[in-house]
C-alpha cells in the first residue's frame, strides 16, 4: 500500500498532496514539512530510499523519492511495495506529466494541480497501483478531458476569452524547468 | 464568468508572498458567497480552489455539503471537482457522508464509464463503514462490467470495503478469485494487488490459494503482477515448508533470465523467506544460498546506490539464518561503512550487527569507535553508540569473553559528546555490574572514577544529551557494592562535592540514597577498626553537605534527603553515648538483587483471598496472614525500588526488618524460580558485617583521566592473544566447559575468562512460566486486518450475503417477524441431520455475535441520528430475512467435504512435486509437470467461470469426485493427470442441466414453504422467490425430504416446459433435471430451479413427475404439480419511501381494485405476514392497523396495496397497479389465501 505521495519544490513547498490514510490538515503539513526536511539534505547521488520519518508510518514504511530539476517526488509505502517498482513508478508518473503537459515544468503543476491530480488517479488508486502502462494512462486521461471540452462546449468561449485576456497580463510565461534526461540507471529496470 | 477561478487565486497567492494568510483569508470569504449562489459552476469554481487552498494547510471540512452538492452534479467535470475535493478532505467520520450514499450509488451505476471511475476512485479515498456496507453489492455488480477499466477499479476498490466492513470478505471472494483469471491484464493485477494485500496480514487464509498463484507466476510475463505474487510466496512460505520447496525451482530459473532488477530482488527476497522456511532437508539448498549472495554481492558492489541499499537490507535478512554465508563478506559491508550514504551506512551497520562472533568482536567494535569519532552529525553517532552496545549485549553478551574490556568501552562511550543514549550506557554499566560477579570489582573500581570525574563528563554539553544519566547507573553501583571500594570515604567526598544539584531530580534521589549505604558501609568498617576519627568525619562531611538535597526543589530529593539527615544525627548520637550501631545500620541495606525477569510483574498471580473490590478499611479477619501479605507487597514493587522505598513507605523497627527477612527467605527456599545466592556470593557482599576484603586497584595505563580505564589496553592484550591464538583457545575452552556451572562459584578464579554471565530468567511469581505468552496477536486492536482474519475456505453460512438495498420499514414491526422467522429456521435445523448440528452451532454464534455488534452499533448511532438509526434496523431486518433463502443453497455433502477439501487440494498439489526427485536431468519433466498440476487444481475455477454462478452442490459434489479420482491418481504415476482433468470434465457435462443460483446477489423476503408432493418415501417441499432486476427469474427452491430409512438415488425432475413458463437450463436440449446426489434415509437435500414467464399478469401451473430409485431397485414416480400464483413474480424489493410515494402520486397506476373480508379471523400482524411474504410484497409504511405495501413484478409492473384493519375483524385491501389482470389476479390470490387461515 502506498500511504502518501507528497511532491514539494526544492524550498518545500508543497505542489500536490496525496494522503491514502486520514491526517489532519496541520498533520499533514508537519509531516510534509518532516519529509522535505528528510529529503533535501540528501545528495542527489545517494540511494533513493530513506526510512519513514516519524510522523508518518513506522517501522513498516519507507519514504520512496525522486528528485527532479526542482521538485522532489516522494511516495511513502509500507513493505507489501516493491522499493523498485516504486521508483519506477515515480518515472511513469512523471513521464505521463511530461506527455500531457508537454515538457513539464514546476509552473504546469503549481497551476495545474487538478489536472497532475486527475493523472495520479489513473495510476493509483486509494493507496494502490491502479495501472502502469503509460499508454492505457493516457487514453484515459485524453478521454476524460475530450469529455470536458464536450461539456464545456460553447458555454465555455467567454469564460476562454476571459482568462486569455488575463493571461496577458502574465509578467512572462515562463517555461523555465526542463526535465533532465532520464538516467540511464533506470532503464533497465522498465518493464 | 468574472469570479476568480483557480489559476487566479494561484497567481493571487504568488503576487502576495508577503500577505499571503491576509490575501487567503479575503479569498476564503469570496468562497464562501460563491458557495452560497445557486449556479453550479460558480459553486464548481469554489470547491476547487477551496482543494487548492487544503492542499497549503487550511481546513475546508465545514464546506462538506457543498462539496457534496458539486459530486451530485450531472456534469462530469463538475463532479470530478466534487469528488477530488472529496477524496482530499473527507475520512471516516465526516458526517455529511451520511448523505452520499444514493449519490455514489447512482454514479456507479452511471452508463457513463468515468462518472463510475471518478466515483470509484473517490470512494476509495473516503469510504467508511456505511459506505462499504449499502455500496458493496453495487461495487460487486461492476465486477462483471463489460469494461476493464472498472473492474480493475472495482477489484480495487473491493480492498478498501474489506476493510471497512469484513462481513464483505466472505460473500465476495469467489468473485474476487474469478478475477485472477480476467481476460484483461489490469484486472488480474489488481485482483493480485488486492489479495496480496489481504493476505500479507492474514497469509494462512489464502494458503488454498497457492497453485493459482504459482500457475500465474509461471505464466504470467507482466513483471509487477509477477513482484506481488512473489511477494506473496513470501509471505506463505513459512507457513507451509513444502510451497518453498515447489518455489525453488522457477524462482531460480527468474533469477537467472530476468533482466529487470526489481524483479531480480524480490526474487531473492522470496528464495531467501522459502530458505529460512526449510532450513534443511533440500538438495541443492547450499546452491540457493550461494546463488542469492552471490546476485547480492553484485548488487552491493553496484555504483547503483539504490541497488547497494536493497543488497544489505537482503543480506541482514540471509544473516540471520545462515549467517557464515554472509559473514565471508565481511570485507564488503564494512567497506559500505564508509560509504558516503547514510542509508547505507545504517544497512551495513545492521549487518555487522549479526556478523560478530565471539574472535571478532573486539575487532569490529573497536572499528565502530575510531568510525564514532570520525562521523559527523550526533543522530548518526548515536545510531552507531547504540549498535556498539547492541553488538555487545545480544543474546546476553554471547561473543564478550573480556567484560573488563567491555566495561572499559562504556566508559569510553560516555566521553561521547551530546548522546541520547546515556541512559542505555547506564543500563549496560548497571546489567554487568550485576550479573557478572566476576567483573563487579572492577566496574565498581571504574565508577568510583567516574563520580570522581563527574565534571568531566557532565561537562557543558551535557544539558542537550542525556549523558548524566551514566552517573545515576555510577552512583547505584558504588553504593550497592560499597564492600568492593578501594577507598569508600574519597568516593563518599566525590559524591557529596561539585554539582550534584545541577543534575536531574532523580539522579540526584540515587546519590542521596547511596551516599546512605555508603555511609553505612564506612560505619560499620570503622566500628569494627574502632576508628572514631573516621566516624566522625563522615557523619559530619554528611551532615554538612545533606542540607543542600534537603531544600531541593525536587520532592523525591528532599524527602530522602530528610529521612538520611534523621538517620545520620540518630547514629551521631548514638556514637556520642558510645553505641556501636553499624550492624543495625547495614541491616538496613541487606538482601541480594536479583535480575527480574521481563515479564514478571505481569505475571504475578493475584493473590488469594485479595479482593480489589472489597473494601480497604475493612480488612480481613485472619491475622496469621500477616507476614505473607508484608512480602507479597514487595513482589508487586521492583526489585531496586525496594530497596529505595522501604525506608519511606513504612518505617520497620529491627524486629520487623529481621522478620521480614526470615518470611523472605522461607519463601525463596520454597520458590524454584528464585536464583539461589551460594554461600560465596553472600560471604561476599550481601553480609556487610563481616569483614570484606578490599584490594585497591591500580592502573597505570595512562587516561585522559587519570585511572580511568580504556579499552586500547585489551587491544593490546588482543594483538597478544592472536599471536598466542593456540594456547588461548585452549585456556577458552577451559573456561567455556565451566561456564554452565553457576556463576558465583566460580569467583575464585575470576580471571577475564571465568566472567559468566548470570543468565537464568530471572525471578519469575510461583507457577508462573515465562513461555505462557497471552498477547499473540500482536497487532494493535484497532488494525483493521485483525477482523479481516477470516477463513475464506469454509463454505458461506447462510448469512453471509452482502446486504441489499432495502426501503425504509418500520422497526417494530420488522424485528418482531424477523425474530419468529429465526425461531422457524431454527427448529427447522434442529430437525435436520445430526452431523450438521454442530456446524449450525458455529454459525449460530457467529450469526448473534454479529447481532450483537449491529445492535450496539445501531445503539451508539441512534443517538446521532434517527436516520441512521432505522437504517441499521432496515439492514438488520434484510439480513435475518435473507438467511432461509440463502440457507437453501447448503447442502449435507457440500459441508462435509468443503473443510477439508481446500487443504487436500493444496496437499495434492504440493505432494506432487515431493514424489519426483528433483534430479539436473529430469528438470524439464518436472516443469511440465509444474504447469500441469495447477492447471488440474484450477480447473474448477474454469469450470466456475463457465457456469457463471459459483456455489452450488453440484459443482461441490463434482469436486468431491474429482477429489476422489485425484487421490487416486496421486499414487500412480503423474501421467494420469491429464486424463483426471478430462475425466472431471465430463463428469461435470454429465450434471448439467441443474441450474445453480447465486445467494449473494438476491435477497428475498421470507418465502413461503409449500408441500409439492408426497408418498411414502420422499417428501417434496418448494418455495418461490422472484428474482428482480437482471435476470427477470423466479426461484425455485426444491426441498427434497427422504421419509423412508433406504437410501434413494437417481433423482429426476421431468417438468415439461408450458407455452409462457420455462425452466432456464444451461443445456436447452436436456428435458429431465437429474439431481447427483443420493439421499439415504431420513436426509434431506435442497436445490434451486430457475423459471421464466412469459406473462407474469396471471397465474401459471406446470405438470410433471419426479422419478426416483430406492436401495432396493424399486423405481417410483411422483407426480409434481408446481403452481405460481401471480405473487411469485412479485418482489419487494427497491421501493423506498419517496419513491413510493412518488409512484402514487404520478399516476402511472391506472388499475384499481379492492375486496373486503367482513369478519377475518387473523390478527392484523398475522395479516400482514401472509401479504408480505406470502403475496411478496414489502412493508413500506405501517401505522398502527394500516399498512401500505409495495411489490413489483419480474416485467416491472408496479403493485400498491393499502391493507386496512378494523378491530371488528373487518379487513379491507385496495390496490392499484400498472396491470389490471396481474392486480386482479393477486388480489384474488391474497383473499383466497386469507380466507382459508
Amino acid at each position: 500500500m502506498i500511504k502518501a505521495i507528497l511532491v514539494f519544490n526544492n524550498h518545500g513547498k508543497p505542489r500536490l498532496t496525496k494522503f491514502y490514510q486520514y491526517f489532519n490538515e496541520e498533520m499533514q503539513q508537519q509531516i510534509i514539512k518532516e519529509t522535505f526536511q528528510l529529503v533535501s539534505k540528501r545528495d542527489d547521488n545517494v540511494c533513493n530510499f530513506l526510512e519513514g520519518g516519524s510522523l508518518i508510518g513506522g517501522a513498516d514504511y519507507k519514504l520512496i523519492y525522486r528528485h527532479y530539476a526542482t521538485l522532489y517526488f516522494v511516495f511513502c509505502v509500507d513493505s507489501s511495495e516493491s522499493e523498485l517498482g516504486i521508483l519506477d513508478l515515480i518515472q511513469v508518473f512523471v513521464e505521463t506529466l511530461d506527455k500531457c503537459f508537454e515538457n513539464v515544468c514546476e509552473l504546469d503543476l503549481i497551476f495545474h494541480v487538478d489536472k497532475v491530480h486527475y493523472i495520479l488517479n489513473e495510476l493509483v488508486m486509494g493507496g494502490m497501483v491502479l495501472e502502469t502502462n503509460m499508454t492505457e494512462i493516457i487514453t484515459r486521461i485524453d478521454d476524460q478531458n475530450k469529455l470536458e471540452k464536450q461539456e464545456a462546449g460553447l458555454a465555455a468561449a467567454p469564460a476562454r476569452a476571459v482568462s486569455a485576456v488575463k493571461n496577458m497580463n502574465l509578467p512572462q510565461q515562463i517555461k523555465d524547468i526542463k526535465l533532465p534526461d532520464l538516467p540511464a540507471a533506470i532503464k533497465d529496470l522498465k518493464f | 464568468m468574472f469570479d476568480k477561478n483557480l489559476t487566479d487565486l494561484v497567481r493571487g497567492i504568488r503576487n502576495n508572498k508577503e500577505t499571503e494568510s491576509k490575501y487567503i483569508s479575503q479569498c476564503m470569504e469570496e468562497i464562501k458567497t460563491e458557495l452560497r449562489q445557486d449556479n453550479l459552476a460558480v459553486k464548481a469554481n469554489a470547491v476547487a480552489k477551496l482543494t487548492y487552498l487544503q492542499m497549503l494547510g487550511y481546513d475546508i471540512s465545514w464546506a462538506g455539503f457543498n462539496i457534496i452538492e458539486v459530486m451530485s452534479s450531472p456534469k462530469f467535470t463538475y463532479k470530478r471537482i466534487g469528488y477530488l475535493s472529496a477524496s482530499q478532505c473527507f475520512h471516516q467520520d465526516t458526517e455529511v457522508l451520511m448523505l452520499t450514499t444514493n449519490m455514489i450509488r447512482k454514479d456507479l451505476n452511471s452508463h457513463n464509464m468515468y462518472d463510475s471511475g471518478t466515483a470509484l476512485t473517490g470512494l476509495a479515498c473516503f469510504i467508511n463503514g456505511d459506505l462499504a456496507r449499502d455500496l458493496a453489492n453495487d461495487v460487486m455488480t461492476l465486477l462483471a462490467s463489460t469494461k476493464p477499466y472498472l473492474r480493475k477499479k472495482a477489484v480495487l476498490l473491493l480492498y478498501k470495503v474489506f476493510l471497512k466492513f469484513p462481513e464483505a470478505l466472505r460473500p465476495a471472494f469467489p468473485r474476487l478469485k474469478e478475477k485472477l483469471e480476467d481476460p484483461d491484464p489490469g484486472v488480474q493485477s489488481a485482483a493480485v494487488n488486492v489479495i496480496c494485500e489481504l493476505a500479507r496480514k492474514n497469509p494462512k487464509n489464502y494458503l488454498s490459494l497457492a497453485p493459482v498463484f504459482f500457475k500465474l507466476m509461471t505464466s504470467s510475463t507482466n513483471n509487477w503482477m509477477l513482484i506481488k505474487i512473489i511477494k506473496l510466496f513470501g509471505a506463505l512460505t513459512p507457513l507451509e515448508p513444502r510451497l518453498g520447496k515447489k518455489l525453488i525451482e522457477p524462482l531460480t530459473n527468474l533469477i537467472h533470465s530476468t533482466s529487470a532488477m526489481s524483479l531480480l530482488y524480490e526474487c531473492i527476497n522470496t528464495v531467501i523467506a522459502v530458505l529460512i522456511s526449510i532450513s534443511s532437508g533440500m538438495p541443492n539448498h547450499n546452491a540457493s544460498i550461494q546463488l542469492c549472495v552471490q546476485k547480492l554481492r553484485i548488487l552491493i558492489e553496484d555504483s547503483d546506490q539504490n541497488l547497494k541499499y536493497l543488497g544489505l537490507l537482503a543480506m541482514s535478512k540471509i544473516l540471520k539464518t545462515h549467517p557464515k554465508s554472509v559473514q565471508a563478506h565481511k570485507d564488503l559491508v564494512l567497506q559500505c561503512l564508509d560509504d558516503k550514504d547514510e542509508s547505507i551506512r545504517l544497512r551495513a551497520l545492521d549487518l555487522l550487527y549479526g556478523m560478530v562472533t565471539k574472535k571478532t568482536v573486539m575487532e569490529i567494535v573497536r572499528r565502530l569507535m575510531n568510525h564514532m569519532d570520525r562521523a559527523e552529525g550526533t543522530m548518526y553517532r548515536d545510531e552507531l553508540l547504540q549498535k556498539i552496545i547492541l553488538i555487545c549485549s545480544q543474546n546476553n553478551f554471547q561473543y564478550i569473553t573480556n567484560f573488563e574490556w567491555y566495561i572499559s568501552v562504556l566508559v569510553e562511550l560516555c566521553r561521547m559528546e551530546g548522546t541520547q543514549h546515556g541512559g542505555l550506557i547506564a543500563n549496560q554499566l548497571m546489567d554487568v555490574a550485576i550479573r557478572v560477579v566476576a567483573v563487579r570489582e572492577f566496574t565498581v573500581g571504574q565508577m568510583a572514577l567516574l563520580l570522581d570525574n563527574a565534571h568531566v563528563i557532565v561537562g557543558p554539553a551535557a544539558a542537550r544529551s542525556s549523558i548524566a544519566e551514566v552517573l545515576y547507573a555510577a552512583s547505584w553501583i558504588c553504593g550497592e557494592f560499597a564492600q568492593l571500594l578501594a577507598n569508600p570515604k574519597a568516593t563518599l567526598e566525590s559524591m557529596v562535592r561539585g554539582k550534584v544539584v545541577s543534575l536531574p531530580g532523580h539522579i540526584q534521589a540515587t546519590y542521596v540514597h547511596n551516599m546512605l549505604k555508603l555511609y553505612t558501609h564506612i560505619i560499620a568498617t570503622a566500628e569494627e577498626e574502632d576508628d572514631a576519627e573516621m566516624i566522625q568525619e563522615v557523619t559530619n562531611l554528611l551532615l554538612e553537605r545533606l542540607p543542600v538535597f534537603v531544600s531541593s526543589g525536587d520532592l523525591e530529593v528532599q524527602e530522602r534527603a530528610s529521612c538520611i539527615v534523621q538517620i545520620v544525627t540518630y547514629v551521631q548520637k548514638c556514637h556520642q553515648h558510645g553505641d556501636k550501631i553499624g550492624p543495625e545500620l547495614s541491616a538496613l541495606m541487606a538482601g541480594e538483587l536479583n535480575p527480574v525477569a521481563p515479564k514478571a510483574q505481569k505475571k504475578v498471580p493475584l493473590p488469594e483471598g485479595l479482593d480489589l473490590d472489597a473494601w480497604i478499611n475493612d480488612p480481613p479477619s485472619e491475622s496469621e496472614d500477616d507476614e505473607d501479605e508484608a512480602y507479597k507487597k514487595e513482589i508487586f514493587v521492583k526489585h531496586e525500588s525496594t530497596s529505595k522505598h522501604k525506608k519511606e513507605k513504612y518505617e520497620p523497627t529491627e524486629e520487623e526488618l529481621q522478620k521480614l527477612r526470615e518470611a523472605r527467605k522461607a519463601e525463596q527456599a520454597s520458590n524454584p524460580y528464585y536464583v539461589k545466592n551460594s554461600a560465596a556470593s553472600v560471604q561476599g557482599f550481601t553480609r556487610v558485617d563481616q569483614e570484606v576484603a578490599v584490594e585497591p586497584i591500580y592502573l597505570n595505563v595512562p587516561l585522559k583521566i587519570p585511572g580511568m580505564t580504556s579499552m586500547d589496553k585489551y587491544q593490546m592484550v588482543d594483538g597478544w592473544q592472536e599471536s598466542n591464538k593456540k594456547r588461548h583457545k585452549k585456556h577458552k575452552k577451559r573456561s567455556k566447559r565451566k561456564g554452565p556451572s553457576h556463576s558465583s562459584s566460580d569467583e575464585e578464579d575470576a580471571g577475564p575468562q571465568a566472567q559468566v554471565v548470570n543468565t537464568d530468567v530471572g525471578e519469575m511469581p510461583e507457577g508462573a512460566h515465562l513461555s505462557d505468552d497471552n498477547d499473540a496477536d500482536d497487532r494493535p486492536d484497532d488494525d483493521p486486518h485483525r477482523a479481516l482474519d477470516i477463513n475464506l475456505d469454509e463454505p458461506l453460512a447462510p448469512n453471509e450475503v452482502l446486504p441489499t438495498r432495502s426501503h425504509y420499514e418500520v422497526k417494530s414491526q420488522r424485528r418482531s417477524r424477523s425474530d419468529d422467522k429465526e425461531n422457524i429456521l431454527t427448529n427447522e435445523v434442529s430437525h435436520k441431520k445430526k452431523s450438521r448440528s454442530k456446524k449450525d452451532k458455529k454459525e449460530k454464534i457467529k450469526k448473534s455475535k454479529k447481532e450483537e455488534r449491529k445492535v450496539k452499533k445501531s445503539s451508539r448511532k441512534g443517538q446521532d441520528n434517527l436516520i441512521l438509526d432505522l437504517e441499521e434496523t432496515v439492514e438488520d431486518a434484510s439480513r435475518t430475512d435473507d438467511i432461509p433463502t440463502a440457507a437453501n443453497h447448503i447442502n449435507g455433502i457440500s459441508e462435509e467435504n468443503s473443510k477439508e477439501k481446500p487443504t487436500d487440494d493444496l496437499d495434492f498439489w504440493l505432494s506432487k512435486s515431493d514424489s519426483v526427485p528433483p534430479a539436473t536431468d529430469e528438470v524439464d519433466e518436472v516443469r511440465a509437470e509444474d504447469t500441469e498440476s495447477p492447471m488440474a487444481a484450477a480447473t474448477p475455477g474454469n469450470e466456475e467461470r463457465k457456469s457463471k454462478n459459483s456455489k452450488s452442490k453440484k459443482e461441490k459434489k463434482n469436486k468431491k469426485n474429482k477429489e476422489k479420482s485425484e487421490k487416486k491418481s496421486k499414487k500412480k504415476v503423474k501421467d494420469e493427470v491429464e486424463e483426471t482433468v478430462s475425466r472431471n470434465r465430463e463428469e461435470y457435462e454429465e450434471t448439467n442441466g441443474t441450474v445453480m443460483q447465486e445467494s449473494e446477489s438476491q435477497a428475498m423476503s421470507q418465502p413461503v414453504v409449500r408441500l409439492l408432493a408426497q408418498d411414502s418415501v420422499l417428501k417434496l417441499m418448494y418455495s418461490t422467490a422472484a428474482m428482480d432486476g437482471v435476470m427477470s427469474e423466479v426461484l425455485v427452491s426444491f426441498k427434497f425430504i427422504n421419509q423412508s430409512s433406504k437410501s434413494i438415488s437417481k433423482l429426476e425432475l421431468n417438468l415439461p416446459d408450458s407455452s409462457s413458463l420455462k425452466m432456464v437450463r444451461i443445456d436447452p436440449q436436456l428435458e429431465v433435471v437429474s439431481f447427483p446426489w443420493e439421499l439415504s434415509g431420513g436426509e434431506a437435500q435442497e436445490a434451486n430451479l430457475s423459471f421464466t414467464a412469459a406473462d407474469d399478469t396471471i397465474p401459471h401451473k406446470l405438470r410433471g413427475f419426479l422419478s426416483y430409485t430406492q436401495e432396493d431397485g424399486v423405481n417410483s414416480d411422483l407426480p409434481v404439480r408446481l403452481e405460481f400464483p401471480v405473487t411469485a413474480f412479485l418482489s419487494g424489493k427497491t421501493a423506498s419511501r419517496t419513491t413510493f410515494t412518488d409512484l402514487l402520486s404520478s399516476g402511472q397506476l391506472s388499475a384499481r381494485s379492492s375486496f373486503t373480508l367482513p369478519n377475518s379471523q387473523l390478527s392484523f400482524s398475522e395479516v400482514l405476514e401472509e401479504v408480505s411474504c406470502g403475496g411478496s410484497m414489502e412493508v413500506v409504511e405501517c401505522v398502527d392497523q394500516t399498512a401500505s405495501l409495495y411489490g413489483r413484478s419480474l416485467h416491472g409492473h408496479h403493485v400498491c396495496l393499502l391493507v386496512k384493519y378494523q378491530e371488528s375483524g373487518r379487513l379491507t385491501i385496495d390496490g392499484k397497479c400498472t396491470e389490471g389482470t396481474l392486480l386482479s389476479n393477486a388480489l384474488d390470490h391474497l383473499k383466497t389465501s386469507l380466507m382459508q387461515k
